[in-house]
C-alpha cells in the first residue's frame, strides 16, 4: 500500500520538480521523493512551470496528468520536444489506464508513464535509472 | 442391331466376313476338286488350296488395314471434328489430312464449316456486341454494388441463395460462406426467416419487415431487414426475397458488457459507501467515536476507492465501439481527405499504401480535413503529406509538414468544436473516442512536424486499382436464373445443365497416391446454368507433410516453403467437402484425383461419394478410345487456350479443365446424352478405359 514505501538509497544531488495535480497526489509524491532523498520543487501551475524550465530545468519533472489537462500536455510536449530540455527528464502520472493514453504521453516525450493509483516503489524505481542513480 | 455398334467395327465385321466367305468359297473348291480328282494331284491341289486361303486372307486383312486407317478412322475423326465445330464452338478450320482418301468428303465438309463459321461470325459478333454492353452495365452494377456495406442476399422462393454481396460474406464467415443456389437456411437459422416470410406473404399490405437472426454455426446475431420481390426478375407468382444483414453481435455485447459493468459497480459501491457515511456520521457523534472508528473509515475509503480503480481499469480495457465502422482503403480515405480539401486547398502528398483500415471513413476525413485547415490557418503549412503505415494490429496515419508542430491547446480547441457536417454534430475528440484512440503532435526524427493518430484495426491488401479488381476483392455473385428453379437434389433424370459442378484438380507431390504422394494444392470452380460462378473459386495450397520432390516442384511450381504454413489435408479436405455440397464432380483424369481424398477420408471426416464426371471418359465418348484423352490435347482439339504460366498450376487447369467440360455438354446432348444418368450410362460403356485408369491409382 502507499505510505509503506521505503526508498533503498537517497539521491539528493539532483533537481526535481513537481507540477501538481489534486493536493493529496501531489503530497504522496513530494513525500515519496522526499523519502528518495530529493528536495522536490512544487509548480502551481503551467505558466509557473514554464518559466521554472526557461530559467533553471530541473533534472527530471514530475507530471501529474488527470484527464486531458491542457496545461499538463503542453507542459509535456515543451519537455519532450524542445531540443532546449533535452536535459530534463519527464514522468507522467496519469490517470487513464487506456493504452491510447500511454502511447500518447509517451509520443509527447514521457520518459516513463505510470498510473494511478499511485505506487511509490514504483515512482521509485522509474526514477532512479532517469537520474543515474543505482538501487 | 448393327447400327448400334461403331462404324469401324461394322467395317472389321464387314472384312471379316468376307475374309469368312473366301474360306468357305476356297474350302468347298477344293472339296469339290478333290471328290474327283485322284492319285498324286491330291496333295498338290490341298497345298494350292491352303496357300489360296492364306494369301487371299492375308490380302482381305492388308485392305482391311487400309480401309480402316483411311476410311474408318478418317470417318470419325471427320465426325468427331464436324460435332466439335457444330456443338462444341470451336472456330478453327478442319484438318482434311486423316481425311485424304475420301474424296471431296473432307474439303465439302471444310467449306460447310466455313459457311457455317462466316453465318455464326455474323451473328457472334451482333451478340458479342449485346453481350459487351451487358456486361459493362452488369460490372458497372457489381462495382456500385460492391462499394455497399450491408450484407445484402437475394433469395428465391425457395430459399435458394442466388445474390449477394462482399459483405454478406465477410457477415457469415464463421458460419458458412453463401454461394448460389445453397440453402439460406445452412446460414441462418430457419425459424425466424420462415415466420417473417410467411407473415409478409400472408399480409397484401406488407412489403418488408425488421427481424433478428441468428446464425446456425457460431451464434452471431444479425439484424435482417426482409423485403418481398414481387414481379421483377423473372420471378412467378411466388415472390423471393432480399435480405439486408447487420451483425449485431458486438453491439450487443457491449451493451451487455456496460450494462454488467454499471450494476456490478453500483452493486460493489452500496455497501462501502453506506459504511463510510455510517462511519462519518458516528465520527461526529462524540460519544460513539472512538480510535476504531478512524480506522474503520480508512479501510471503507481504501474499499471504496479500489472499487473506483478496478472499475476505471474495466472500463479503460475495453476496446469495442458502438460507431459503425467500415473497411475502407487507405488510398480511398487519402483521396476523400483531397477531395474534401477541394482544389485550391494545401497539396498533399501520399505514397501508394497497401491497408485497409477500420474506420468511419467520413467522419475521419472531415476531422482530417478540419485539422489540416486549421494549421493551414495558424500559418503553420501549406503542402502535407499524409503517411499510412503499417502498426500491427492497427495503422499509424501520420500527417506530416516541414515546420512547427502544432499546440496541444490549438488541438484540443479544434477538437472540442463539432466538426462540420457530421452527424449529430460531434466532435473531433468524439471522433476519436468513437475510434478508440487519439491524435497528438510530435517532431519526427527527420526534424519535420507530424500529427499521429494510431488507429487501432487495419488489414494489408494487395495492390488494386482498376474497377474489375474492386469487384474482384469484394465480390458480387449472382445468377437470377436460379429464381424460378425448383430445388430438386436428385440427379437422376435431370438435364446436364440443370445440374451444379464443381469443376477440380490438384497438385501432388508424385503420381503414386498409395505410395505415400500427397496433394500440395487443391483448386475449384463452380459451373452453374452453363456458366462458370465468378467469386467462387477455390484455390487453396495444402502441407503435405512430407517434402516436395524437386521433379514435382518443377512441373507444378509448388515449393516447400509455399506449404509450409498452410493447413493439412484434413482441414483442405473439409472445406472441399462443404464446398462440392450438392454438385457433380469433374475432372481430368478424376480417379487420379478422388484416390488422395478416398485415402484421408477418415482425416477429412466425411467420404467423397458425390457423382464424379471424368473428362477423359467423356472425351473418349465424343472422339473414341482410339484418339489423344490429355488435357492439352483437349484444350487444343477445343480451342481453349491454357496461359503458359498456369499451365500444370491447380487453378489453369482447373480452369481449362471446366472450359473443356463447359464445350462438351452440348456435343454430348447432341448425341442424345443429354441427362445424367445418360452420361454415367456412357461412361460405364468406356468401362475398359475407367478400369485401366482405376487399376494405375487405385480406388
Amino acid at each position: 500500500m502507499p505510505g509503506t514505501f521505503r526508498p533503498t538509497q537517497p539521491v539528493a544531488r539532483h533537481t526535481v520538480a513537481i507540477l501538481c495535480g489534486p493536493p493529496p497526489l501531489a503530497r504522496l509524491c513530494e513525500t515519496t521523493l522526499e523519502r528518495m532523498g530529493l528536495a522536490p520543487r512544487r509548480l502551481s501551475d503551467g505558466a509557473d512551470a514554464m518559466r521554472t524550465l526557461e530559467t533553471a530545468p530541473p533534472d527530471l519533472l514530475l507530471v501529474l496528468l488527470m484527464g486531458r489537462d491542457p496545461a499538463a500536455l503542453a507542459l509535456c510536449q515543451a519537455v519532450g520536444q524542445e531540443p532546449a530540455f533535452a536535459g530534463t527528464r519527464l514522468v507522467v502520472v496519469q490517470d487513464s489506464a487506456r493504452d491510447i493514453d500511454r502511447r500518447r504521453a509517451r509520443a509527447l516525450g514521457a520518459d516513463a508513464v505510470l498510473p494511478l493509483p499511485l505506487d511509490p516503489g514504483m515512482l521509485d524505481r522509474a526514477i532512479r535509472p532517469l537520474l543515474a542513480v543505482p538501487a | 442391331m448393327l447400327t448400334r455398334l461403331s462404324l469401324r467395327l461394322r467395317i472389321f465385321l464387314f472384312f471379316a466376313a468376307m475374309a469368312a466367305g473366301a474360306v468357305v468359297t476356297i474350302g468347298g473348291s477344293l472339296w469339290f476338286g478333290l471328290s474327283r480328282a485322284g492319285g498324286d494331284a491330291i496333295s498338290a491341289v490341298m497345298t494350292g488350296g491352303i496357300l489360296s486361303v492364306f494369301v487371299v486372307v492375308g490380302m482381305i486383312l492388308a485392305v482391311w488395314r487400309l480401309f480402316d486407317e483411311n476410311v474408318g478412322r478418317a470417318v470419325e475423326r471427320l465426325s468427331s471434328e464436324l460435332r466439335a465445330r457444330t456443338h462444341g464452338g470451336v472456330a478453327r478450320d478442319i484438318d482434311t489430312a486423316p481425311a485424304r482418301y475420301l474424296g471431296d468428303l473432307a474439303p465439302a465438309a471444310g467449306a460447310a464449316i466455313e459457311t457455317l463459321a462466316a453465318t455464326r461470325s455474323k451473328l457472334e459478333l451482333s451478340v458479342a456486341e449485346q453481350t459487351r454492353r451487358l456486361e459493362e452495365q452488369t460490372a458497372q452494377l457489381s462495382a456500385l454494388l460492391s462499394d455497399i456495406q450491408a450484407g445484402l442476399i437475394l433469395c428465391s422462393p425457395a430459399h435458394r441463395v442466388v445474390f449477394y454481396n462482399g459483405p454478406a460474406v465477410a457477415l457469415l464467415r464463421d458460419t458458412g460462406r453463401p454461394r448460389l443456389n445453397r440453402s439460406i437456411f445452412d446460414l441462418l437459422r430457419e425459424g425466424p426467416v420462415q415466420r417473417t416470410y410467411h407473415r409478409l406473404l400472408d399480409n397484401d399490405e406488407l412489403d418488408d419487415a425488421e427481424l433478428l437472426v441468428s446464425t446456425t454455426g457460431c451464434g452471431r446475431v444479425i439484424a435482417a431487414h426482409m423485403r418481398l420481390v414481387r414481379g421483377a426478375l423473372g420471378l412467378g407468382d411466388v415472390p423471393g426475397y432480399v435480405l439486408t444483414l447487420r451483425d449485431v453481435s458486438a453491439d450487443l455485447r457491449l451493451h451487455a458488457e456496460r450494462e454488467r459493468l454499471l450494476t456490478e459497480t453500483l452493486e460493489a459501491l452500496r455497501g462501502p459507501a453506506a459504511n463510510l457515511r455510517a462511519l462519518l456520521d458516528m465520527a461526529d457523534d462524540e460519544v460513539a467515536a472512538d480510535r476504531s472508528v478512524a480506522r474503520d473509515m480508512r479501510r471503507a475509503a481504501l474499499e471504496l476507492t479500489d472499487i473506483v480503480h478496478e472499475t476505471a481499469a474495466r472500463h479503460d480495457a475495453r476496446e469495442d465501439t458502438w460507431w459503425p465502422m467500415q473497411d475502407v482503403r487507405a488510398s480511398h480515405l487519402i483521396d476523400a481527405l483531397r477531395g474534401q480539401l477541394g482544389p485550391d486547398g494545401p497539396t498533399i502528398a501520399a505514397p501508394t499504401v497497401f491497408l485497409r483500415l477500420r474506420c468511419d471513413a467520413f467522419a475521419l476525413v472531415n476531422l482530417l480535413a478540419e485539422i489540416i485547415d486549421r494549421i493551414v490557418a495558424e500559418g503553420l503549412a501549406q503542402a502535407f503529406t499524409i503517411d499510412v503505415t503499417d502498426d500491427d494490429p492497427g495503422a499509424l496515419i501520420v500527417i506530416g509538414w516541414d515546420g512547427e508542430p502544432v499546440g496541444l491547446d490549438t488541438l484540443r480547441a479544434l477538437l472540442d468544436d463539432p466538426v462540420p457536417d457530421s452527424p449529430l454534430a460531434v466532435t473531433g475528440r468524439e471522433i476519436l473516442d468513437f475510434h478508440n484512440t487519439d491524435i497528438w503532435p510530435e517532431r519526427r526524427a527527420d526534424g519535420r512536424a507530424a500529427l499521429v493518430l494510431p488507429l487501432r484495426e487495419a488489414e494489408r491488401t494487395q495492390p488494386v486499382n482498376l474497377v474489375a479488381d474492386r469487384i474482384a476483392e469484394r465480390p458480387t455473385v449472382f445468377d437470377f436464373d436460379l429464381l424460378n428453379r425448383v430445388p430438386d437434389d436428385t440427379k437422376i433424370g435431370r438435364g446436364l445443365r440443370e445440374l451444379t459442378y464443381v469443376v477440380f484438380d490438384t497438385e501432388t507431390t508424385g503420381l503414386d497416391p498409395r505410395g505415400g504422394d500427397e496433394i500440395v494444392q487443391l483448386a475449384a470452380v463452380r459451373v452453374m446454368n452453363g456458366r462458370r460462378v465468378q467469386g467462387e473459386e477455390l484455390d487453396l495450397f495444402v502441407n503435405p507433410g512430407r517434402p516436395i520432390p524437386a521433379a514435382s516442384t518443377a512441373v507444378h511450381g509448388v515449393t516447400d516453403a509455399m506449404v509450409a504454413d498452410a493447413p493439412a489435408i484434413d482441414a483442405v479436405g473439409a472445406k472441399f467437402f462443404r464446398y462440392c455440397e450438392h454438385a457433380v464432380l469433374v475432372a481430368h483424369n478424376a480417379p487420379f484425383d478422388m484416390a488422395f481424398f478416398h485415402k484421408h477420408a477418415g482425416r477429412i471426416g466425411a467420404r467423397f461419394e458425390h457423382p464424379v464426371f471424368d473428362t477423359v471418359l467423356l472425351s473418349a465418348i465424343l472422339f473414341g478410345q482410339g484418339e489423344t484423352h490429355t488435357l492439352d490435347a483437349l484444350a487444343d482439339r477445343f480451342g481453349v487456350v491454357i496461359p503458359e504460366a498456369e499451365r500444370h498450376t491447380a487453378m489453369g487447369d482447373t480452369k481449362a479443365t471446366a472450359d473443356v467440360f463447359q464445350r462438351m455438354v452440348p456435343m454430348l446432348e447432341a448425341r442424345g446424352i443429354d441427362t445424367f444418368d445418360k452420361v454415367l450410362d456412357a461412361m460405364r460403356k468406356n468401362s475398359r478405359l475407367m478400369r485401366e485408369m482405376q487399376a494405375r491409382v487405385g480406388d
